[in-house]
């Protein structure tokens, strides 16, 4: 199957610092893929350069089959990118906004987007200056599902939405692409949004990928291990699977990254009195990829400032 | 062409813009453009009423003589069109990046190209609406003043005037699209079209030497010629030196349309809000402002010495020295500059 995205070697710099290092990334067609990472990991740079609105440095772009260019305007008409946080044109109302969107693309539903706007309550009178800031990003949300596109790029989409507006949209936005094999990106910082919809995932960090696979496949690969044991052996503490310890006394709360059995044995064979898994949710596995990385801001807590 | 922003209508092939990119430009910029070309008319619509409201045995003869200064080069209200075409120039794009959030647009199915044809379709389209308005008004004007021979004088002065409004405003939609401060796009723009009068001035100096040296023909006949290349120069002499400069200006028109599709197709995108896209650029900045310093700082050595000694060459000679070395502390002020939030300045 040919991928919805496929990025080969790409790097982009910003006045001289490196945003996007060497960056191989596939995104497979029909899927609704989660893009998570830090504050200033990359996410929308990756997202504006498969958009086609920012040109690579270096490496390769495939979007939709196609190889992207300087002028990417064409393939636009079936790639769709949406981010909250962002004013939209405040002089248009809003019937005038999806009047020009409808002009704009060949594959406008306008009595998808009349629906959807009815649903959010979205008058089509409004200036869109006098909407708020989740209003706008719904009305985003709701051109960007009636041009029915084959990609969809969505950039922290719940920002600013309420919590039953998000939950209808994202459902909305799953049961399209389970319908039209609609290919979701969804970057956020919101991290259960991605548990609940994404099929692959990918950690960005510092502009260069540290993890990409399955969701599953991604949660099952960091553990925790609440461990009681006296006295830790050399060896076992300074096991490269170990990816975080924290101690209390003989009580230790351990990360493991990869097969979680042969540990557990080893820290049996130590003497452990009891060695136990706990279960990971993909906010804590996420925090551990990047506690190895070694982003943790530990010093920014009430006790060390 | 491609069709990237939505169908193009049946008028595509003489008008290549879709309905959407189209609508959308005169919805952004509707007020820029009705607003820039009311301020074009309105003096010249004044000026008609007030003279001919009271009909008088004088009537005629203030008629005629607004006429005949017209013609013959007379400013009258062609400097505050001129202004407002480059001012319409600078306020599409200033308008759209701010309040329109070009950025935004250009995320959609817009190529580039046709946003700035936009720009330049409709920038002319209000340009040509009021020259063609003014035209008629100054024809009226020659029928009530009884001049009915100056009709085709008075229409190539119009034809003239409406390519120098074009040339004035293409250069800073052309500037704007290389350009993301419309401070930088209105000040290329001057400098640009003062350029040939300051070279004109500078041949002057020598076409016409101090008596009792004779003054050199072929000298004052090219100061004559390069005065004529600027746009803000509005005394052409002769009506057929109008229709050639009108052109001239027209094919310069097409050439900066040109270098603008140009330059705007290769503008990065995270530096359209730099002042310019083009890190190049700079250089031409440290220019500029090291011409400028060198001139003062070599006029102001001048009242040092007494009685004043120094020759032409010799301040030429200080100019240029001084012009190097100012070059270069410009670059270092501006790159300091550029490191700070402000980002007026290069990146490296």
């Amino acid at each position: 199957m040919t991928p919805a995205i496929e990025m080969r070697g790409v790097s982009k710099r910003f006045r001289g610092r490196t945003a996007l290092d060497q960056v191989e990334w596939l995104v497979a067609e029909g899927s609704i893929h989660g893009l998570i990472g830090a504050n200033g990991a990359g996410k929308t740079t990756l997202l504006r350069l498969a958009l086609g609105l920012l040109w690579p440095d270096d490496g390769a772009i495939h979007v939709l089959g196609e190889t992207l260019r300087r002028e990417n305007a064409a393939l636009r008409q079936r790639v769709h990118y949406v981010a909250s946080g962002r004013p939209l044109v405040a002089g248009f109302r809003v019937g005038e906004w999806t009047r020009y969107t409808g002009l704009l693309y060949h594959r406008w539903d306008a009595a998808l987007c009349q629906k959807l706007l009815k649903a959010m309550e979205i008058p089509v009178e409004t200036p869109i200056g006098h909407l708020s800031t989740g209003m706008q990003t719904s009305l985003q949300l709701a051109v960007a599902l009636a041009s029915r596109p084959q990609l969809l790029l969505l950039d922290e989409p719940t920002n600013g939405l309420d919590v039953v507006v998000k939950r209808q949209i994202l459902q909305f936005i799953i049961d399209m692409a389970a319908q039209e094999g609609t290919t979701v990106v969804i970057a956020t910082h919101n991290i259960e949004d991605v548990e609940r919809m994404a099929d692959t995932v990918s950690v960005l960090y510092r502009g260069r990928f540290v993890m990409q696979g399955e969701l599953d496949g991604i949660k099952s690969h960091m553990h925790r291990l609440q461990v009681v044991l006296d006295e830790w052996p050399q060896a076992l503490a300074r096991d490269p699977r170990l990816t975080h310890v924290q101690r209390r006394g003989n009580v230790a709360l351990v990360t493991v990254e990869g097969p979680l059995e042969p540990l557990m044995e080893a820290f049996r064979a130590a003497g452990a009195v009891l060695v136990e898994p706990i279960e990971m949710d993909l906010t804590e596995v996420f925090r551990a990829i990047l506690e190895k990385e070694g982003y943790s801001r530990e010093s920014l807590s009430w006790e060390s400032l | 062409m491609s069709r990237s922003a939505g169908n193009l209508s049946r008028w595509g092939r003489i008008f290549p813009l879709s309905r959407a990119v189209r609508y959308r430009e005169f919805r952004i910029n509707r007020a820029v453009y009705l607003g820039t070309g009311v301020l074009m008319v309105l003096p010249w619509i004044v000026q008609l009423a007030n003279n001919s409201w009271v009909w008088n045995r004088l009537t005629k003869q203030v008629l005629q003589s607004t006429i005949f200064g017209y013609v013959n080069g007379a400013l009258a209200f062609s400097v505050w069109d001129v202004m407002l075409a480059g001012f319409l120039g600078v306020a599409v794009w200033w308008n759209d990046r701010s309040r329109g959030r070009l950025g935004l647009t250009l995320e959609g199915p817009v190529t580039r190209r046709e946003a700035l044809l936009a720009k330049f379709w409709m920038t002319w389209g209000t340009i040509a609406a009021t020259s063609l308005l003014n035209g008629i008004l100054l024809v009226v004007t020659v029928v009530l003043s009884g001049l009915n021979g100056w009709a085709g004088p008075v229409l190539v002065k119009t034809l003239l005037l409406l390519t120098v409004e074009t040339v004035v405003a293409a250069a800073t939609i052309a500037f704007g699209a290389a350009m993301g401060s419309a401070i930088f796009a209105a000040i290329t723009t001057a400098i640009v079209g003062v350029i040939p009068l300051v070279a004109a001035s500078v041949v002057t100096h020598f076409a016409y030497p101090p008596w009792p040296a004779r003054p050199q023909p072929w000298l004052a006949a090219l100061m004559n010629a390069l005065s004529r290349l600027s746009p803000f120069t509005f005394d052409y002499g002769t009506v057929s030196l109008s229709v050639s400069h009108s052109a001239l200006f027209l094919l310069g028109s097409v050439l900066l349309a040109c270098f603008a599709l140009r330059w705007w197709d290769r503008a990065p995108q995270e530096r359209f809000h730099d002042p310019v896209f083009f890190p190049a650029l700079w250089y031409a900045v440290y220019a500029f402002l090291a011409v400028l310093s060198a001139f003062v700082t070599a006029a102001l050595i001048q009242p040092l010495v007494f009685p004043p000694t120094r020759e032409t060459w010799q301040f030429v000679a200080e100019f240029a020295a001084f012009a190097v070395i100012e070059w270069f502390m410009w670059r270092a002020i501006m790159r300091r500059i550029g490191r700070t939030a402000l980002r007026w300045g290069p990146d490296a």
